[in-house]
């Protein structure tokens, strides 16, 4: 086999071994929130700074919801009845607003994610 | 988010609309009787034919990546459009005043030696050009916020189309209501904004991604103008305003507004040396 035949195998190979690795998401601490047609819970959420953490965000309302956070970059769309999870991975200390931006009219729809 | 995608198609189609109507008059002046304008039509139709063979592979490659590859790619396009858009800013200032002469060389030529797999060739690559380009932006934009449906996308897009045959339609009325310049000079404005936005959003991926670290907040301007009220959402999606910029929002922001500085700086020097 040629040389460059082994890097192209071994590079496609390490490719695939990467993608298909499991996330470890035993020890990660994980949060709830729910968004429930206009209601976000909780409104204020503290969790550990620095270290990475889950956020598990659930609809529970009855319209499409979008999880949205311009200061932690995330803009996500969660369908009625849905659940997503997404993962911060060392956030700095601080308050971090979030809101459901289908229902942004709502002072209901906004809360924190406080990072200490 | 349909407003930058509106935006992108408006001023991509000006420009092909510009390039084809360059190409058509002259040939109508100067080789009315040839059949010539047979192939210049022949070449946009095969331009388009490109545009949408290039949005075919970039959609099929995305739905066929797993997710977590996806992210990559999405951020990668979101990456090359804003390149994109400062490199296309930049060409259009160095060539942007000899656009007509240019293409009437071309046809002059092929017309000369009877080239008309020539004027072909010149329509097509004109209009595949920014037919591509639109491509390119269009899925960066789509990247870098939620998806509206496909509906209101292609709405977008023919609405995008529709201003752009009527702005067309008034900048040919010979600068009376709109001129040229004026046109490029604000869709100028526009692109290097809509570039930043992009630029900044492909970087809260890269954050969301683990590749990039969170950073501390290191003011906030949200008493001003807050980017989570509706007017702030816009003008953010618009410009790539936060009002409560991280360290890597601030370095994005001086990286990309600095090399635009630099380059415009390096080409006013090279003019004057000229």
């Amino acid at each position: 086999m040629k040389p460059s035949t082994i890097i192209t195998m071994s590079a496609t190979l390490g490719f695939f071994v990467i993608f298909s690795l499991p996330v470890q998401a035993q020890t990660i601490p994980t949060f709830k929130i729910s968004m429930n047609n206009g209601v976000v819970t909780p409104a204020r959420l503290e969790v550990p700074k620095d270290v990475n953490v889950k956020l598990v965000v659930t609809n529970k309302g009855s319209a499409t919801a979008e999880f949205e956070s311009k200061m932690l970059h995330i803009e996500k769309i969660v369908a009625a009845g849905a659940t997503v999870t997404l993962t911060l991975r060392g956030l700095k200390a601080g308050s971090y607003e979030f809101v459901d931006e289908f229902t942004e009219d709502k002072k209901t729809a906004h809360g924190f994610i406080i990072a200490k | 988010m349909s407003g930058q995608i509106i935006f992108i198609v408006w001023r991509e189609s000006v420009e092909a609309l510009l390039v084809v109507g360059i190409l058509n008059a002259w040939l109508q002046h100067n080789a009315s009787d040839s059949g010539a304008r047979r192939y210049l039509w022949g070449g946009v139709a095969a331009g388009i034919a490109v545009a949408f063979v290039i949005a075919y592979v970039i959609f099929n490659l995305a739905a066929s990546l797993p997710p977590d590859a996806l992210d990559y790619f999405m951020v990668a396009m979101m990456l090359i459009a804003t390149i994109l858009i400062m490199q296309m800013v930049f060409w259009m200032r160095t060539h942007g005043c000899q656009l007509k002469q240019h293409l009437e060389q071309g046809l002059g030529a092929a017309v000369a030696h009877k080239r008309w797999w020539g004027i072909f060739m010149l329509a097509m690559i004109a209009v595949a050009r920014e037919g591509s380009e639109t491509v390119v932006f269009v899925y960066g934009l789509l990247s870098s916020a939620r998806n509206d449906g496909m509906l209101q996308i292609t709405a977008a897009i023919a609405l995008g189309f529709a201003i752009a045959v009527a702005t067309y339609g008034l900048l040919q009325l010979g600068g009376r209501y709109l001129s040229w310049r004026l046109f490029f000079k604000f869709t100028e404005i526009m692109l290097l904004l809509l570039g930043c936005a992009l630029a900044v959003s492909a970087a809260g991926k890269l954050i969301l991604l683990g590749i990039l670290p969170f950073t501390s907040v290191i003011w906030n301007t949200g008493w001003l103008l807050d980017d989570g009220s509706r007017l702030g959402g816009v003008i953010s999606a618009l410009t790539g305003y936060r009002s409560a910029p991280d360290l890597v929002v601030l370095a994005v922001w001086v990286i990309y507004w600095g090399a635009i500085l630099f380059v415009t700086r390096l080409q006013q020097m090279r003019i004057r040396l000229n």
